[in-house]
């Protein structure tokens, strides 16, 4: 029986083996949701193929392998083109089992950079009959500060804190900084690291400093009193922990320095620059459950992920689409956008005639967390572990008086 | 002071951030170089809290601390240092940044260190800073450091682009202006407070509809930020009522006339 047997009429595209998250559920570090939106990539003319990220020093990161169109009983050979930057630990020689789908392990060097692994028909240097590019990332930390809010306009947290019981200070500030242990499972993949600094800063915030009465006070209420928090870092990202939002279902929000520069706000108002703090800091809501996909969205936007600055329903989200007219039509929803981490909903629509897409691996009704790796000129979306990187990376982008 | 940056290496080594600072501080004058001294160590740990310590003690030796370590082998350190770059704010940094700015090949690092020199630089930065107005990837970091040194020419150029047709041009002057700091700008205000074309989405991710703020809108936040106030309470980037627009064109309008261009 021959090892391939799809019958091709006409040009058509053949994919013999494909390449998948290891594991369903929940996500994590060592488990990366590989990029297969596109087959090209303008910034990687000379590539064809999925991609997945790893951070330098991986020990293990896992990956599944498929047999799309070559039969179970091909031999079939994992070689990395750059065993010192990604070798292939499982399996050590490299050859897959005939299972239709298994998984495979790799590890990373010290160094960041690019490389393929190449499946091999029949011998170690058989035709290569499918690619999967590794993008090992460097390791960036961002520096965090954890502000506790205990009061906001009188109003205290409650007895369920994040979801859980913790009703001393003690307490909630673990339940702070364990939030961003699942946060790092979905970001260290990219290189990216939310380092929390080794206290949580309690602080109070009256009617004069959110400068109203209301409550729960507007998202920019809770921005002037972020930016004139005296405890507020200038060399981290300040997110402030407060228990409730005007929008009760909001699980965190988030600004960018670069977002925070564009609309012009500052406080105190006409102060001379130098004493003046802009609005870029992040806010999470204590009486809704612990959830670090959404923060990690959040996260995600302080990072400027996906296209910015642009007008609903496309703007800042997985769901742009600029290719379609009308604007109320500019929106993707399909089983590949639902599983990235930029989708715009906490919990996926159920959709009754294509059920196929309320489970895009991580759970029923639950949004994805991939992070895509590929630039296409069509989808201004995409893209975004550049974005993300160049955002952390970068001068003046991440951090702000 | 090298038994100074001995101990204080050791201290950052040791992770040790307030007994580091309290050392620091008792050096007085010589706190910066110290810790320029002391920065370099084998660690990044340390070498992140010695950026931390110029950060919260800025001096020009603080500033020469943070551009040694633009080039550090640690993307992590190199981040935070490139995010300090706004600390460099003595003239006596204004060298130290040319000579990073020769040194730096990373766009957005470039970018920031030209922009730098508009707030520690003076007139002897000024020719070279026109010179950056020739290069891409600078340029609007260089006119813009160039309006904050006073030249003329910058700030002709920056009050053109106050009444320039397109929309985002008009709002990114206007965004150079707040940087420049100068209220007298704010006499080419007028055709920005007569402009209402949605210029800036005002909402973010998850608030519902994209609402946006018009250019006039902008150029009233503006005039506030440059230390003008209303009748009316401005904060926040919001779209204003007709009267509250009315009321800043008159105050623009009330501006003495030697102030305007062509006057």
């Amino acid at each position: 029986m021959p090892d391939f047997t799809a019958l091709v009429w006409g040009g058509e595209r053949i994919y013999m083996v494909a390449f998948s998250r290891a594991k369903n559920g929940d996500a994590h570090m060592d488990f990366p949701d590989p990029d297969d939106i596109g087959f090209t990539d303008d910034a990687h003319n000379d590539e064809h193929g999925p991609i997945v990220n790893a951070i330098t020093g991986a020990a293990g990161t896992q990956v599944r392998f498929h047999r799309m169109e070559i039969s179970t009983s091909a031999k079939l050979y994992l070689v990395s083109t750059n065993p010192g930057l990604v070798r292939i630990s499982n399996p050590a020689d490299g050859l897959l089992t005939n299972a239709r789908s298994q998984n495979f392990t790799f590890v990373t060097g010290k160094s960041g950079g690019r490389a393929a692994l190449e499946v091999h028909y029949n011998w170690p240097d058989g035709p290569v009959i499918g690619r999967l590019y590794v993008q090992v990332n460097e390791r960036i930390n961002i520096r965090l500060r954890l502000h506790l809010v205990t009061t906001v306009a009188g109003h205290a947290h409650g007895a369920t804190f994040l979801g859980g019981a913790a009703a001393n200070p003690a307490d909630r500030h673990k339940a702070m900084t364990r939030l961003f242990n699942g946060v790092n499972h979905i970001w260290v993949p990219f290189g990216v690291f939310f380092q929390s600094e080794g206290r949580v800063f309690d602080t109070a915030w009256d009617a004069a400093a959110l400068g109203t009465a209301t409550y729960p006070p507007a998202n920019n209420d809770l921005h002037r009193a972020g930016a004139l928090e005296p405890n507020r870092s200038s060399t981290r990202v300040n997110v402030y922990f407060v228990p409730d939002f005007a929008d009760p279902s909001t699980v965190a929000f988030a600004r960018s320095v670069h977002r925070a520069r564009l609309i012009g706000v500052a406080f105190p108002v006409g102060a001379p620059a130098a004493s003046q703090h802009i609005t870029n800091q992040v806010f999470v809501q204590t009486n809704l459950p612990a959830n670090a996909d959404a923060l990690a969205h959040e996260l995600g936007h302080y990072l400027d992920l996906c296209a910015i600055d642009g007008a609903a329903p496309w703007a800042f989200h997985s769901t742009a689409d600029t290719k379609i007219a009308g604007n109320d039509q500019k929106i993707r929803d399909d089983s590949v956008t639902r599983r990235r981490l930029l989708y715009p909903l906490d919990a996926l629509g159920a959709m009754a005639a294509k059920t196929w897409r309320n489970d895009v691996g991580y759970g029923n009704l639950v949004v994805g967390t991939m992070i895509s790796a590929r630039q296409l000129a069509q989808d201004v979306s995409l893209a975004e572990t550049g974005r993300a990187r160049t955002a952390a990376g970068a001068a003046a982008n991440l951090y702000a008086p | 002071m090298q038994e100074a940056a001995n101990q204080l290496k050791l201290l950052l080594m040791a992770g040790n951030k307030d007994a580091a600072g309290v050392l620091l501080r008792s050096l007085g004058a010589q706190a910066g170089d110290t810790l320029l001294e002391a920065s370099g160590g084998q660690r990044a740990p340390a070498r992140t809290l010695a950026l931390e310590l110029a950060a919260e003690n800025p001096s020009p030796g603080s500033c020469r601390t943070i551009l040694a370590r633009l080039s550090d082998s640690n993307a992590s350190v190199r981040s935070l240092a490139g995010n300090l770059i706004g600390q460099c704010r003595d003239r006596q940094n204004a060298p130290d940044l040319t000579h990073a700015l020769e040194q730096e090949k990373e766009p957005a690092t470039r970018r920031a260190l030209v922009g730098q020199l508009g707030v520690a630089g003076g007139p002897d930065q000024i020719p070279l800073l026109r010179r950056l107005t020739r290069q891409p990837s600078v340029a609007g970091a260089a006119w813009l450091a160039l309006a904050q040194l006073g030249d003329a020419q910058a700030r002709r150029q920056l009050i053109e682009r106050l009444q320039d047709p397109d929309a985002q041009a008009r709002t990114g002057a206007l965004r150079d202006s707040i940087a420049v700091r100068d209220a007298q700008l704010a006499a080419w205000f007028g055709p920005a407070l007569a402009d209402w074309r949605d210029a800036v989405p005002i909402t973010g991710p998850h608030e519902g509809p994209t609402v946006y703020a018009r250019v006039c809108d902008f150029a009233v936040l503006a005039m506030a930020q440059l230390g003008y106030r209303f009748s009316f309470p401005v904060e926040f980037l919001e779209r204003l009522s007709l009267e509250q627009i009315e009321e800043a064109r008159a105050m623009v309008d009330a501006m003495p006339r030697e102030m305007r261009p062509n006057a």
